[in-house]
């Protein structure tokens, strides 16, 4: 079904809405959970309460990209239980915020803190700066949060060779923070 | 501060990046299909093979077919005639070649600003490999005759040329006016040094010849070309990353096809060259991408140079920062 219709369901307020959604981005939304969450179970919870908040949400929103809007509430909805739940277990978004450390500048007295609305923009133009290749690879780690043996695997790599690139994109980044004289 | 803290802010913040780049990742973009598909691909290779013919033929030219081409990426259009006209009349030919192990560079042809020049140099004889960069590990280029102005210079690599060569761009800048067209031809002393190769996630960078290419070779100003006469000029751009107002006033501006120059209080930052744009009378936008700064007493004698060589007839307003001047 296309994503016009599905909107159309939800507007009528029809409970087919969601059956549709879950039958077209369920699969992707689970995805993006499990691997921030690291559990099959917290995933499917977290994924069902991404349903719950386009039911709420939609209307009065109405997104241009259902499939994104979807993938960001899950990713959002599903790091949140992560922090609250993270001295309970390790897994998912532990080891990918492990990586994320390499990009934070030492503290040498940097000139500025970015956060929130800010600090996207840096990173939207960061995130331009690089080829798009480059650009893909980081959001598939970064923002989908997808293992380097599953990025490795479709993008026809060896995951060493996809760990030395994100290794190098993460000081590039550290890199640009440093030269702005910025940090996190 | 706790590094994993600013690396959970970081995760969060990239929640929100901008959606082109998420939709770049396969399956968040919603899928289109046509029957018009195949037709499309069909028509877009073609288009590819042509362009690449015709890429391949036009870079194996001169620095005016070298600039040609930067146009059209840049401007969506070809060079008009006096457009090309006015590269032609910078541009000469130098055509002096070096090999040492069967690596050769070859100083193709040069463009002569008044206060700058760019050559194009061509290496032969190693493999290029698609997405490497390459650069000499040990590079110079000076008029032979010391210079009493501050002047830089750099060289960098351009990709290849469709038939086999790698393409680099000399690119020589100062503050203050030094090639005449009733001046002497100035010699100029080009060394470079141990080509090295970097693949294209910055892996270890490999010597792909070492040895050294020495030339000498004289430059001139053959024809003489507009300089416009601007006054002051008070601008306004935003420092980058902070997007803060910051005004400042540009002295006795002038400009010429290859840049601009002007006066400003030294104590003042220079804005990033591409904060310097020619506006042409078709809407084109020619920014600087490269700019330099000389105190003078109390002074600073700056100089931004235009990415390409544009003729002023063209010219229809100077963007410095947010501020747009319109060319009388």
């Amino acid at each position: 079904m296309e994503d016009a219709e599905i909107l159309d369901l939800y507007f009528r307020r029809e409970q087919a809405a969601v059956g549709e959604t879950a039958k077209k981005y369920g699969p992707l939304c689970r995805r993006v959970a499990v691997n921030i969450l690291g559990s099959e179970p917290d995933a499917e919870e977290c994924v069902n309460d991404t349903y719950l908040r386009a039911w709420n949400a939609i209307p009065p929103d109405r997104p241009d990209r259902l499939g994104l809007w979807l993938a960001r509430v899950t990713r959002n909805l599903a790091f949140d239980r992560w922090k609250r739940d993270r001295r309970q277990r390790r897994g998912g978004a532990e080891l990918l915020l492990e990586e994320l450390t390499d990009c934070i500048p030492d503290p040498c007295d940097p000139e500025r803190e970015l956060e929130g609305r800010e600090l996207t923009e840096f990173l939207d133009l960061w995130l331009g700066s690089l080829k798009p290749e480059d650009r893909r690879l980081f959001l598939r780690r970064y923002w989908r949060g997808e293992s380097v043996r599953d990025i490795a695997k479709s993008a026809g790599g060896t995951p060493n060779s996809v760990t030395k690139r994100l290794t190098r994109l993460r000081a590039h980044l550290r890199d640009a923070l440093e030269k702005e004289g910025l940090t996190v | 501060m706790n590094k994993t803290d600013s690396a959970g802010r970081l995760f969060a913040g990239l929640s929100d990046v901008r959606e082109e780049y998420l939709n770049e990742l396969d399956d968040m973009a919603p899928k289109r299909h046509s029957r018009r598909l195949p037709l499309l691909l069909a028509a877009v290779l073609l288009l590819t093979l042509l362009c690449g013919t015709v890429a391949a033929a036009v870079r194996g030219e001169g620095i005016t077919e070298f600039f040609g081409e930067a146009w059209l990426r840049l401007t969506g259009e070809a060079m008009g005639a006096a457009q090309e006209a006015l590269i032609r009349g910078l541009s000469q030919e130098i055509g002096r070649s070096r090999t040492v192990d069967g690596v050769t560079v070859t100083v193709d042809s040069a463009a002569v600003g008044d206060d700058s020049f760019q050559i194009l140099l061509r290496v032969t004889g190693v493999l290029p490999r698609a997405r490497a960069d390459y650069r000499f590990d040990g590079f110079s280029c000076w008029p032979a005759e010391s210079a009493a102005s501050m002047s830089a210079c750099g060289c960098s690599f351009q990709g290849g040329d469709g038939a086999g060569a790698l393409l680099f761009l000399v690119r020589y800048t100062s503050v203050a006016a030094r090639f005449t067209p009733e001046g002497d031809p100035v010699p100029v002393e080009l060394t470079l040094r141990d080509l090295t190769r970097r693949g294209p996630f910055g892996d270890r960078e490999k010597v792909e010849a070492a040895g050294e290419w020495s030339f000498r070779f004289d430059l001139d100003l053959r024809e003489a070309f507009q300089i416009l006469s601007l006054g002051d000029v008070e601008a306004e751009w935003e420092t980058f990353p902070e997007r803060q107002p910051f005004r400042f006033t540009a002295r006795d501006v002038t400009v010429t096809s290859t840049g601009i120059r002007f006066c400003h209080d030294s104590s003042r930052e220079l804005p990033d060259p591409d904060q310097f744009v020619a506006i042409l009378s078709d809407g084109a936008e020619i920014p600087c991408d490269e700019n330099l700064g000389n105190p003078d007493g109390e002074d600073f004698l700056c100089t931004a140079h235009f990415r390409i060589p544009v003729n002023l007839n063209d010219l229809a307003a100077l963007r410095i920062g947010n501020t747009e001047v319109r060319i009388p």
